[in-house]
């Protein structure tokens, strides 16, 4: 069982080619974008079927997930 | 009233005569406060075409309903007036410590009339104000003016919102500085303090502003904070000089006076990380913010001097770098500081300089013009030396009085052609051929072409609203998306000047419209859903328009610059333009309820409980 993460905007020039699939109910957001968000020097907000939700949250079979990067310029 | 006091000061400068007047709290109702109070008292008590500069003007200052409590980002306030740069309505905001120690004076906003017969400042109390003597600090920079009158009023505590020499003098793009690092920047709300002889509006409150739930309130506040320090984390490190080098490479940062197509050696020499080391930065956090994405640096130039203090952000290094080619991150930093000091727009200026130097390297100006200066690209001197220029208004300097039109009409010839402006405002640091919701965003802005009101750049980074039913961020360079997109960052930043919160708190720290949901209901006592809360942005951004359309404002003025219409060659940009304009300007009148002139219609006014502005309506 395989879950498909989407990237937006400034992650996508730091993550995997897409589409970006992963195992369902074994590592947390927090752990399968960790080196990323190094990377990216970027924080972010997981969305899962449309809600926000923590890093913590384990994947599940059937999610949507959407990466926005928090980081702003002005 | 829960929220807000519901009081209005006013301070008439020409009779030195404070009074308080009452706030309905059906107007807080219908506009929450900040932008819109401000557009509304604006549209109520001028007349159509009112001299920004004359003593008929009006300037106003306020806050909304988030003052109450410590609530993360409540370091913000609205200033409101006819801008003397485009001659439009304006709207500037800024932040640092003084917006919650303001609203503590038992007041909502301030406005001041008329002038003084000599420089005074303000200083605002519980309860009142008093009219005290400036001329001690007239000629003294924006940081001189603030450390002066904590001596004067004997407590370090109070800050003050101060104009620098440039306001003094009606600098067209004179700002208004909080605390020297937070500034209302664009459109030269500074120099209609300046002609009013207001130096400074300073404020010390220690009431307790009304709170529906104060308990819940402070509590959700407080779990607030903690959620937006950590998810801001990142934001925090590199602030946002962060996004230089990841904008350049979506091709959004202007290079060359916008004909540069890509620069990413100097995004990388200019932009963080290597900002952070190399400026040697420390946060700098406003009051109440969870985040601190200002940036305190510290930095010893090759001849011993050290410079300390505030940071370029990214719209100044944007503008006075990649715009002109330096890739000198010290001079920039250096340039910062003569302009902040001076209060004058680093945006602006940055457009300025880009302008002339392009104007030079057509042959338009010689040397004979510009004081046997060579103004060529990525000259570090030459940014300097015309910062101090533009900032005193001497030599070339003096071109600009009235903008960028005023000196490409100076200049002649076919300088008029390669200005990139809106209504006379300089186009910030983000290029619509990379995110077409800009080029219709700037050119419908109410105080010309602004990226703040709203950002719909930040969508390029991968920002959205699925409160609002966005299932992601649209397709930035689809122009079927284009007004679109524009709509929803317009309301949503637009209701962030009306509550007073940093935009910030959105993009860098991921608070939710959800959140402001609950945070005004425990401070008002009033539940509105959140697609109900963009409405508050929409009603301001109406009433702005009206405000224009009044003065003769309409779809003619709503321009894209003829750069914008040129694709770039290679990189990000190659066969990109924000066009057709005319189209996406219709799809964008559509969405506002606009007739196919840009005035708002009567029917869209009306179902946004507008319906008697109307009346201003020609």
């Amino acid at each position: 069982m395989a879950v498909t993460i989407r990237l937006l905007g400034l992650f996508r020039q730091y993550g995997p080619p897409e589409p970006w699939v992963v195992p369902a109910g074994e590592r947390s957001i927090g752990e399968l974008l960790a080196e990323m968000e190094e990377k990216a020097h970027a924080g972010y907000i997981p969305i899962v079927n449309g809600e926000r939700k923590s890093k913590a949250y384990v994947p599940e079979e059937g999610d949507e997930i959407k990466i926005m990067p928090l980081v702003t310029g002005g | 009233m829960y929220g807000y006091w519901g009081k209005l000061l006013r301070v008439n400068l020409t009779s030195r005569a404070c009074r308080i007047d009452d706030i309905p709290e059906e107007t807080f109702d219908l506009l929450l406060g900040g932008s819109a109070l401000g557009a509304k008292i604006l549209l109520e008590e001028t007349p159509a075409k009112v001299d920004p500069l004359s003593p008929e003007n009006k300037l106003i200052f306020a806050v909304g309903p988030f003052q109450g409590v410590k609530f993360p980002g409540n370091g913000k306030w609205s200033v409101i007036t006819k801008g003397p740069l485009t001659g439009t309505f304006l709207e500037s905001a800024g932040t640092g410590h003084w917006a919650p120690y303001f609203k503590q004076c038992g007041i909502d906003a301030v406005v001041f009339e008329g002038r003084a017969d000599s420089p005074v400042y303000v200083f605002i109390k519980d309860g009142g104000a008093e009219i005290r003597d400036a001329a001690f600090l007239w000629g003294k920079d924006t940081i001189e003016t603030g450390e002066l009158i904590k001596e004067d009023l004997g407590d370090r505590r109070i800050n003050a919102l101060n104009i620098g020499p440039a306001g003094e003098r009606m600098h067209p793009i004179a700002c208004i500085s909080c605390d020297g690092h937070s500034f209302a920047g664009r459109g030269g709300a500074g120099a209609v303090m300046g002609s009013k002889n207001l130096k400074a509006v300073a404020a010390w409150g220690t009431m307790e502003v009304p709170v529906h739930d104060p308990e819940k309130a402070a509590e959700f506040a407080k779990e607030t904070f903690r959620l937006l320090s950590g998810q801001g984390e990142k934001f925090r490190a590199h602030g946002t000089p962060r996004v230089i080098v990841p904008l350049e490479g979506i091709g959004d940062t202007p290079i060359k006076y916008w004909r540069g197509d890509e620069n990413k050696r100097g995004a990388a020499l200019l932009g963080a990380p290597r900002y952070t080391e190399y400026l040697n930065v420390k946060p700098l956090p406003c009051i109440n913010c969870p985040i601190g994405c200002h940036r305190h640096i510290r930095f010893e130039y090759p001849d011993g001097t050290v410079l300390e203090g505030n940071g370029p952000e990214y719209e100044t290094i944007g503008m006075m770098g990649s715009n002109l080619l330096v890739e000198d991150l010290g001079a920039v930093a250096k340039a910062n500081d003569m302009a902040n000091r001076l209060g004058i727009d680093t945006i602006s200026c940055g457009a300025w300089i880009g302008f002339l130097m392009e104007c030079w390297e057509y042959g338009w100006i010689t040397p004979r013009d510009t004081g046997g200066l060579s103004l060529k690209w990525g000259d570090p001197d030459v940014l300097l030396a015309l910062v101090e220029q533009i900032g005193t208004m001497t030599g070339m300097g003096g071109w600009f009085r009235e903008g960028i039109r005023g000196a490409a009409r100076h200049i002649g010839g076919e300088a008029e052609k390669i200005t990139v402006e809106v209504k006379n405002m300089d186009y910030p640091a983000h290029d619509p051929r990379a995110v077409y919701a800009l080029g219709v965003n700037y050119a419908v802005g109410t105080r010309g072409a602004c990226h703040e009101r709203g950002n719909p750049q930040t969508s390029a980074l991968g920002g959205y609203f699925p409160e609002l039913g966005q299932d992601g961020p649209y397709d930035r360079q689809t122009p079927e998306f284009a007004a679109k997109t524009a709509v929803i960052h317009q309301d949503v930043s637009v209701l962030m000047n009306c509550m007073t919160i940093c935009q910030f708190m959105m993009g860098g720290g991921g608070l939710t419209l959800t959140e402001i949901r609950t945070a005004y209901r425990y401070l008002t006592g009033k539940d509105v859903p959140v697609e109900e809360l963009v409405k508050f942005g929409e009603r301001a951004w109406q009433l702005q328009r009206i405000i224009n359309v009044r003065d003769g404002l309409d779809r003619k003025d709503d321009t894209l610059p003829l750069k914008m219409t040129v694709p770039a060659m290679v990189g990000p940009r190659a066969g990109k333009t924000p066009t057709p304009h005319d189209r996406i300007l219709d799809d964008y009148y559509e969405l506002r309820g606009w007739d196919r002139n840009g005035i708002p219609t009567r029917e869209r006014l009306e179902s946004l409980g507008l319906g008697r502005f109307a009346a201003f309506l020609p």
